[in-house]
């Protein structure tokens, strides 16, 4: 028999709790979907979503998932959600598709794609349980952030968004000569602030 | 079908983390106050607005400082109210 998490709160409240954040998504589920949100599925205390791009490609734009993710509920909210990264196409959990995740502070853009000690990439931002569990993130412990909703699935579906989804600008073909010329395919990432800004400096330049 | 008040003021949805709050406020004032209100009737009355950010359903930040009519938010309107990412990484 698998063993799981301990059971620190009653599956049925958690469960609960989960059937309002799906009733609050299928709400604003349009405006979701415009910005290239999916539910993809949703069951028990599991809920998978996908994050449409676009790509520029030849004279057009060609849409583009990435990345897809699970969110695991058990505890919530006693515990935040658990954030892992999975295949699309057979929804096992996956490594990150993209090699960082930006969000722009203060300080300017900064990766919060980290790797925890079994390897497994997390989005170190609170209101996920990865965060609060990282032993650098000790002294912000996840009942700070609970009353502000950190840990909704609107709100961990925008930092996805964020810091990867509308990074994408691109994607380059960059020739590497190892033992036989290999054309090397790499997401351009660019953080839509960013962006907005290089373009504002080109527009004043022209 | 929701109607414009007489006093001028409109209906707009701040969708605070998620969660759709109607709140009725008065197009020349700043958008920093509609978050306000939004926060109030979320039950984050007190909350600094530093920590907040307001967009589009594009995903565009709007500006607290700027003004409600400015910023094309209307009768109707939907605005997203969400916590900043804060520290992390």
């Amino acid at each position: 028999m698998a063993s799981g998490p301990p059971v620190l709160v009653d599956p049925e409240i958690s469960r609960g709790k989960l059937g309002r954040e799906i009733a609050a998504w299928r709400s604003n589920e349009r405006e979701y979907r415009a910005r290239g949100w999916l539910l993809l599925d949703h069951d028990d205390l599991t809920v998978e979503l996908g994050f449409l791009g676009r790509i520029p490609l030849g004279n057009g734009q060609a849409p583009i998932l990435l990345p897809a993710i699970r969110l695991d509920y058990e505890n919530y909210d006693l515990w935040p959600t658990s954030l892992t990264f999975i295949d699309p196409f057979t929804r096992e959990p996956a490594p990150a598709p993209l090699p960082q995740a930006l969000i722009v502070g203060d300080a300017g853009p900064r990766n919060i794609l980290l790797q925890n000690g079994e390897g497994k990439h997390f989005l170190c931002v609170p209101g996920t349980r990865e965060f609060h569990d990282h032993p650098q993130h000790s002294g912000e412990p996840w009942a700070l952030f609970r009353s502000r909703k950190m840990g909704s699935l609107a709100v961990v579906a925008e930092r996805v968004w964020q810091s990867m989804t509308q990074t994408i600008q691109g994607i380059a073909l960059q020739p590497a000569l190892l033992q036989q010329i290999q054309i090397q395919l790499r997401a351009q990432q660019i953080p839509p602030e960013i962006l907005q800004q290089m373009l504002g400096q080109a527009q004043n330049a022209a | 079908m929701s109607h414009p008040h007489p006093d001028n003021k409109i209906n707009v949805i701040v969708v605070v983390s998620g969660a759709d709050q109607p709140v009725e406020v008065n197009p020349h004032q700043t958008v920093g106050h509609l978050a306000e209100e939004a926060l109030k009737a979320s039950g984050n009355a007190g909350q600094p607005l530093e920590n907040w950010e307001m967009k589009t359903a594009e995903g565009v930040i709007i500006p607290f400082e700027s003004h409600v009519a400015d910023d094309g938010i209307g009768e109707g309107s939907k605005v997203y109210l969400t916590p900043k990412a804060g520290s992390g990484g």
